[in-house]
């Protein structure tokens, strides 16, 4: 009878525990040498912070607000400097202006030379006229980067993702009263950016990798006439439009070894 | 046992014909919800084999159930993917019209205004790319199109998923169909299949000439299969049959200056592709009208006067289109050819 109860009494114990998360308590970084990397946002217009549907001057003295600004990162990745490269994950963000960070997975402690991404996605899994690239129908998982979003980054009559998508209004006669929008929906894989930063820098175990990403919106608008260069979806007579306007996207946007915490590392 | 449902026809013996369209009309009548939900069986296939087309391609993991065909009919006439909750899919493509709207160009939510044709959907399953001017590669992607555009239903496809999602009949249609929620790929999955489904291969053309019916073109409408292979015409160089389209891109000579830049709008405005468009499907074109990707040939008789004009002298004109002489009864000839291309049987089957 005894027997019974322990033998009821261990399988409760075992069904108990089987329940349990087997996830270790502690962060894999303080157990392993693995590193993690995290891309840190710093949106500015100018020196000031940057916030959609708030109001900004132009460099022509317009008053404008953003309604829109998202884009793709994908594909990041950390060298050393040997040359090796380690593919962080995961692979895509979509990052808009609330975003403050993003935890891009892990490295080998070590020297940490070069960070690569791309700003858009990349030319395999964006599908433009064809080929065997992903759409957002694709995905089961809503909360997928490229699967469908509520702004709408994929043009589907084009069979590809919108890298940077950007939209606001325009005030010309500071009247309170927005008389234009401006709308620069902007990829195609020629269009894509990859950029490439220079971090140099070692890493031990118990570090985190901050790197920050600076996207500066009035640097985007710099020289853009606001009249005449307010609307591209990257497409037909629009198309140079769209070009200068992922140029300048790319101008306004650097990266850099640390955060604004103060870490470098 | 053998559980697909099988549309197969050879060469057309009548009762081969009734079992396919009793098969159509079961899976027109798919869609009304039972009064019990059993997920646990498997969904059920449905194999289209049509013996004088070429093989339905298929993807793996895109094959034809009854179940998501059901999944993707209920949406494709439910106003609930249109933003205003004003148009279904069935809005601009009328089962009656062959899945096209008689008009010029399609109208959108609120009245909008589209600057392109509806198309039939009939055979759509044959096409390797989508929209006129090929931007699109596979059905389940170009469900985003007509969702999403300004002139048509202008909802985001996230919100329509979530719309759709948020129904207990259609989460009990997806697990049927797909052992999966309502999601990204299941939406886009059941409505591509649906439209996979919708064939039309029954005309008279097609049983006087794959089935031997001697009988069923009439004297002028035999002339004018002559003349439509002849080649002074020359229709069948690019209305390849039998599916009567090569789904090439050509730039027919409608215009010398075209609004719409067709293929170059998705190819980066390479020059070349400047005015071309899809060769469209031939098949139902009498129901199909107005014709060209504007709608800017209002009647059979306009696309005949057209083509044996020669058309317009735009610069990338193709070098099929030159130009032919054609006396009044070789076109109503010509005209009461392509009326035979009409196959009301298959329209009928997909009524809701």
């Amino acid at each position: 009878m005894k027997l019974k109860y322990f033998v009821a009494a261990l399988a409760l114990a075992t069904f108990m525990t089987s329940c349990e998360d087997d996830t270790p308590s502690q962060n894999p970084s303080t157990t392993t040498s693995e590193v993690p990397v995290i891309l840190h946002y710093d949106f500015k217009y100018g020196t000031t912070d940057f916030a959609l549907n708030q109001e900004f001057t132009s460099d022509s003295g317009y008053t404008i607000r953003y309604t829109l600004a998202t884009f793709y990162l994908a594909k990041p990745v950390i060298m050393d400097d040997a040359g090796n490269s380690t593919a962080l994950d995961p692979e895509y963000y979509i990052i808009r202006p609330d975003v403050m960070m993003s935890n891009m997975g892990t490295i080998e402690a070590g020297h940490a030379h070069m960070f690569n991404l791309s700003i858009g996605v990349d030319a395999e899994t964006n599908t433009e006229t064809g080929g065997n690239g992903m759409q957002p129908t694709d995905f089961s998982d809503v909360n997928h980067p490229l699967a469908p979003q509520p702004e709408g980054m994929y043009w589907s009559w084009a069979s590809g993702y919108i890298f940077v998508k950007i939209e606001g209004e325009i005030d010309y006669e500071g009247d309170g009263t927005y008389d234009q929008t401006f709308k620069y929906h902007l990829g195609t894989d020629p269009f894509r950016k990859d950029r490439s930063t220079m971090l140099h820098t070692s890493v031990e175990k118990g570090d985190t990798l901050n790197i920050t990403m600076t996207v500066d919106y009035q640097q985007f608008l710099h020289g853009i006439d606001l009249h005449s260069e307010i609307l591209t979806m990257s497409m037909g007579d629009a198309r140079p439009l769209a070009e200068k306007m992922m140029n300048q996207f790319d101008a306004a946007t650097s990266f850099e070894l640390g955060s604004d915490h103060g870490h470098k590392k | 046992m053998d559980t697909k449902s099988k549309i197969e026809l050879g060469a057309f013996p009548i009762a081969k014909i009734m079992v396919a369209m009793g098969m159509l009309f079961f899976l027109a009548q798919a869609c009304q919800p039972d009064t019990e939900l059993n997920i646990q069986s498997e969904p059920s296939p449905v194999l289209i084999s049509i013996n004088h087309f070429p093989e339905m391609p298929l993807e793996e993991g895109k094959e034809l159930t009854e179940e998501a065909i059901a999944a993707g009919k209920s949406l494709f006439f439910d106003p609930i993917l249109s933003r205003n909750r004003d148009l279904s899919c069935s809005s601009c493509h009328l089962t009656q019209l062959a899945f096209s709207d008689g008009r010029a160009v399609a109208i959108g939510t609120e009245g909008r205004l589209h600057n392109r044709n509806s198309p039939t959907l009939f055979n759509v399953a044959w096409q390797p790319y989508l929209f006129m001017d090929g931007g699109n590669p596979t059905l389940e992607s170009q469900v985003i199109g007509p969702i999403e555009e300004h002139r048509e239903m202008d909802l985001p496809y996230s919100e329509a998923i979530a719309r759709v999602a948020a129904v207990d009949y259609y989460q009990e249609l997806f697990q049927r169909a797909f052992k999966e929620d309502v999601n990204p790929k299941t939406l886009a999955l059941a409505l591509a299949t649906y439209e996979r489904a919708l064939v039309s291969f029954n005309s008279a053309f097609d049983r006087y000439e794959y089935a031997g019916d001697a009988s069923a073109l009439s004297p002028g409408q035999k002339r004018g299969l002559a003349l439509f292979k002849s080649a002074e015409l020359n229709c069948v160089a690019c209305h390849v049959l039998p599916l009567t389209t090569d789904f090439s891109f050509q730039n027919n000579g409608l215009y010398e200056v075209y609004e719409d830049p067709g293929r170059a709008r998705v190819t980066n405005n390479i020059p070349e592709h400047e005015g071309q468009f899809k060769v469209a499907t031939l098949r139902n074109i009498a129901l199909t009208g107005p014709y060209m990707h504007d709608g800017s040939l209002g009647s059979l008789e306009e696309v005949v006067d057209h083509y044996a004009s020669g058309g317009s002298n735009h610069r990338l004109k193709s070098s099929l289109i030159t130009g032919f002489s054609i006396s009044a009864q070789e076109k109503a000839d010509l005209i009461s050819f392509l009326e035979a291309l009409t196959d009301t049987t298959s329209y009928k089957a997909y009524m809701p």
